[in-house]
């Protein structure tokens, strides 16, 4: 039975084998092309779905307890294949070039099956439709994922980070199994189909809740988020930037095919969820300003956007709740949207800071400065991902951002009083996001790549092309989205298809004011075009001089002068500090003979602060039942015996 | 043929506008403190100089610091076309508002950028104090746009005058705290007194100022520009609220002008009578622009209260 999607399969099988049996020399090129055609694959499985066909049904038979399993790729499952398979192929090309140092010291063929497990595993649980085979799924997810974070796992913070990760997962896995068991005990199947008519007949607001939260932890809302910012950091740059481009989205995914199996969710969960969203977007911009790590930098900006991406989900919930098919639509369609502007520049930015990495061995903005010189192409797509980021015009980030603005906008006239004024409220809040957004890439910005170097950086240059290749194709795709979205749009726009029963779907409306759009940042382009020309003829013929920074009159500045990323967020820090964790700390010189002085400023993260202590009575709590590990394997045979023997006897009790 | 003689007097009013603007603040200045003063195209004067100069670029910057001045004016150039000057603007579409919104983000991205650019310490101060006071105006921004389309079903600029249509003697209230409100965040936007004083002398105490102490010629003439354009697109905004619709095109265009000659006017008497708060104190007068749009926000459900 051939169709592209066993292919795709048996592509990412093949090249994981295969990979074990290469020469070092020629195994990262091999395993790049077999997973790249195996997303290829993949990706004109769902391009066929998302433009052409419409559904499309893969059948695969295994053993009882599962049975058959279907794979059902429909608009949903086929727009977060695409984003998965497109950015994983960019992240394995990009991989076969960073891994290049690490071909020598670690154990690079473990880490490139584990790829290919996670790619084929985020395919599975996208496109599944059988719940058992789901969890199943899910699980070899965050395994393998785990097996990709803890890559250099000779370092203890990267074991640390790694572990906490997978506990973090495992805790969120246990509310998908409450979830899932639940259904599947009041529907007696394993069907997702059978779900739907159970959840839309019956009252569904707590296994809604239930599965919300269990996939939450996998998206990182906040309070679930504590391992995105610790486990990003520590994971090679390429799984960083997938894990937060497209794993992370599979968390949303749960979410968002729940959402399409209930289907009267009512309003009080719908407003909850904004508020949820509202604190992880505000919350998570915060922090991710006061970083001075960069990749926790982008960890913490990964954060917000799926709080962006949450308020969308939500107005479409609300839209929904009242029938207001716009704004319902205008908020999926702006989640969808901004699931895949963000799984591009936020993969841009992973890889182009695996680039900094590399050549600057420090994850610590505060040690660069300066590297423009060294490294141009960095530096620019770096400047085009941060536009993108902070979601200014001409860029990919405002149009998803636009869309949830406007689907606020006309929710602002709600038949209730009390969403009105949500709206406005989230309306503003929004703005003031995107506004301290700005504040946090223009400090990620300018501290790496303006100014002078604050440490040395002689022996830096620009990295390998096989790096850089990728992050322009990221970048161009950015600047295209950002001029023509309505192209996008037309590719996109069937994805919110299964949010509605019947669909009288106004897509000449938003089409309209995309082109609209489009057409005004054309106009965009043309002023700037003509304001550079004026520029260029101005300055013909017309002497310029170099010389060095004005110091106000001081003749001998060093580098140490500038200001520092600390400093430059600071004065917004100190505004939010009872949110923002931000302390100071001062030892000041005493005496006639000052020996210990010093001044210390940094900041925590509030719910690592009150959370540890809950968690650590946690540990204490079960610390009583260490007796029971032992850790001999005797010990356990003989529980698995005491296990058999009562589940023997109570057969035999219950006849 | 009306619609290109229309964009024709819109392009001749951004060009003549931003410079005059700021001509007049000082004019009003000069007069209030009982100088003669220079005429009020000095700025013209000042600018056509500029752009007839060299530059000096220091040798820490990268492109980015050639590249931020051009793309500080364009954006808010193009910020510009959204603008309904006498009841039209040259484009619009449902929520470019929000568009407008994040072109002043756009601006002040690369004027930040372009600051850090140099190196300097002094440039760093400045870029931080300017991004952490005008993001708070952001929201303050939103809720008064917010507020306006609950109450008038507003969706782009175009739709402000529906806003006079509105019944009921609260929204006289209404208005004038959307006046008083973008009144501020035109002085915190343009750096104007008592957020910022353009004219101050020690690099310590400036905001504004001090983030472009390295352009020169041409680029500096543009952000000269750029910041008499920026209060001058806030003023139109504050005209559109208060400039009543369905005259005669031209009337509309002079109250419009008269509406933006006046605000300039009052800016200038503002900072004859006040000297700027302590930059500690900054931050207090910005808040009260956010706390006037919650007050719009409680006057506009009042207003929907009452009504209904």
């Amino acid at each position: 039975m051939f169709n592209f999607f066993n292919l795709g399969i048996l592509f990412l099988i093949l090249g994981a084998f295969i990979s074990l049996f290469t020469p070092k020399s020629k195994k990262l090129p091999i395993f790049a092309i077999f997973s790249v055609l195996g997303n290829i694959s993949f990706a004109i499985v769902s391009l066929k779905v998302l433009l052409f066909s419409g559904e499309t049904t893969f059948n695969v038979y295994l053993s009882y307890p599962i049975g058959k399993v279907t794979f059902v790729v429909d608009y949903l499952s086929a727009f977060f294949m695409l984003i998965i398979s497109f950015v994983t192929s960019l992240g394995v090309i990009y991989g076969a070039g960073y891994l290049k140092k690490y071909l020598s010291t670690h154990s690079v063929t473990s880490h490139l099956i584990f790829i290919n497990i996670l790619i084929l595993s985020m395919i599975m649980v996208t496109s599944v439709q059988n719940s058992l085979f789901f969890l199943i799924v899910w699980e070899l997810m965050s395994v393998s994922s785990f097996f990709l974070v803890i890559f250099e796992n000779d370092k203890e913070e990267v074991l640390k980070a790694g572990i906490n990760y997978l506990i973090t997962m495992h805790i969120g896995f246990v509310f998908l199994l409450i979830g899932f068991t639940t259904l599947i005990i009041q529907t007696n199947s394993l069907n997702f189909e059978d779900f739907k008519v159970y959840l839309s007949n019956n009252n569904n607001s707590l296994i809604f809740l239930i599965l919300f939260i269990g996939f939450s932890f996998k998206a990182g809302l906040i309070p679930f988020h504590s391992w995105l910012p610790k486990a990003h950091p520590v994971a090679p740059s390429h799984i960083s930037g997938i894990m937060s481009a497209v794993m992370i989205k599979t968390g949303i995914y749960g979410i968002l095919r729940i959402i399409t199996l209930t289907e009267n969710i009512s309003i009080y969960i719908g407003v909850s969820i904004l508020i949820v969203a509202l604190i992880t977007a505000f919350l998570g911009v915060i922090y991710s300003m006061l970083q001075s790590d960069y990749k926790k930098l982008l960890a913490y900006s990964s954060i917000e956007n799926i709080g962006i991406i949450t308020i969308g989900i939500a107005i479409g919930i609300i839209g929904r709740y009242y029938s207001n098919e716009l704004v319902s639509t205008l908020g999926f369609l702006g989640a969808i949207f901004h699931i895949f502007n963000h799984s591009i520049f936020k993969s841009l930015m992973f890889f182009a800071s695996g680039n900094i990495y590399q050549q600057t061995h420090t994850k610590n903005i505060e040690k660069l400065g300066g590297l423009m010189k060294k490294m141009p192409h960095t530096g620019i797509v770096y400047l085009i991902g941060s536009l993108s980021i902070c979601g200014l015009p001409l860029f990919s980030g405002f149009v998803s951002k636009f869309l949830i603005y406007f689907g606020l906008l006309n929710n602002i006239q709600a038949p209730f009083i009390k969403i009105s004024v949500i709206s406005i409220i989230t309306f503003a809040l929004l703005g003031f996001v995107g506004a301290i957004a700005i504040i946090g890439f223009t400090k990620l910005f300018s501290i790496i790549f303006s100014g002078a170097p604050r440490t040395n950086i002689e022996d830096v240059k620009e990295s390998d092309k096989i790096m850089l290749i990728p992050l322009y194709i990221l970048a161009g795709l950015s600047v295209l989205t950002g001029i023509f979205p309505q192209y996008v749009y037309i590719l996109l726009h069937k994805t919110v298809f299964p949010f509605f029963n019947n669909i009288t779907f106004m897509s000449e409306d938003i089409l309209f004011i995309l082109t609209k759009l489009s057409n005004s940042m054309l106009i965009f382009v043309g002023i700037i075009g003509f304001v550079s020309l004026i520029r260029h003829r101005l300055l013909k013929n017309k002497k310029i001089t170099k010389e060095s920074t004005w110091g106000c009159g001081y003749n001998a500045p060093n580098t140490r002068m500038q200001y520092t990323g600390y400093a430059y967020v600071s004065s917004f820090a100190y505004l939010v500090k009872p949110i923002s964790g931000f302390f100071t700390s001062k030892k000041s010189p005493k005496g006639l003979f000052p020996k210990e002085s010093n001044f210390k400023f940094g900041h925590y993260d509030i719910f690592d602060k009150y959370l540890n202590p809950f968690l650590g009575f946690i540990s204490y709590l079960f610390s009583f039942f260490g007796f029971v590990q032992k850790g001999k394997i005797q010990t356990y045979i003989l529980y698995g015996l005491i296990f058999l023997i009562m589940l023997l006897t109570w057969t035999i009790i219950k006849g | 043929m009306e619609k290109i003689i229309f964009i024709l007097i819109n392009i001749v009013i951004v060009l003549f506008f931003p410079l005059f603007f700021l001509g007049i603040i000082n004019k009003t200045k000069a007069v209030i403190g009982g100088r003669k003063g220079a005429s009020v195209f000095q700025p013209f004067y000042d600018f056509m100089k500029l752009m007839r100069k060299g530059e000096v670029i220091s040798n820490t910057t990268s492109f980015i610091f050639s590249l931020a001045p051009i793309m500080i004016l364009s954006s808010l150039l193009f910020a510009y076309i959204f603008i309904p000057i006498s009841g039209n603007s040259i484009m619009n579409f449902e929520g470019d508002f929000v568009l407008f919104a994040y072109l002043l983000g756009f601006s002040k991205f690369f004027m930040v950028i372009s600051a850090l650019d140099t190196g300097s310490s002094f440039e760093g101060m400045g870029a931080s104090r300017e991004v952490t006071f005008t993001s708070i105006l952001e929201p303050g921004f939103f809720i008064i746009m917010g507020s306006v389309a609950f109450i008038s079903g507003l969706k782009s600029f175009n739709d402000i005058h529906n806003l006079l249509l509105v019944p009921g003697h609260l929204i006289l209230l209404i208005i004038t705290l959307v006046v008083i409100a973008l009144f501020i965040m035109m002085i915190v936007e343009g750096c104007r007194v008592p957020a910022d004083d353009p004219n101050t002398h020690l690099e310590l105490t400036m905001i504004h100022e001090v983030m472009v102490l390295d352009n020169s010629g041409p680029d500096f003439g543009f952000i000269l520009y750029s910041s008499g354009l920026k209060m001058f697109l806030i003023s139109s905004i504050i005209a559109l609220f208060i400039t009543p619709f369905g005259y005669n095109l031209y009337v509309g265009y002079l109250m419009y002008i008269a509406i933006v000659i006046a605000s300039a006017i009052v800016i200038g008497i503002i900072e004859s009578i006040m000297a700027r708060v302590r930059m500690s104190h900054v931050l207090e007068f910005v808040l009260i622009m956010v706390s006037i749009s919650f007050l719009i926000l409680s006057s506009v459900v009042v207003q929907f209260v009452k009504g209904a």
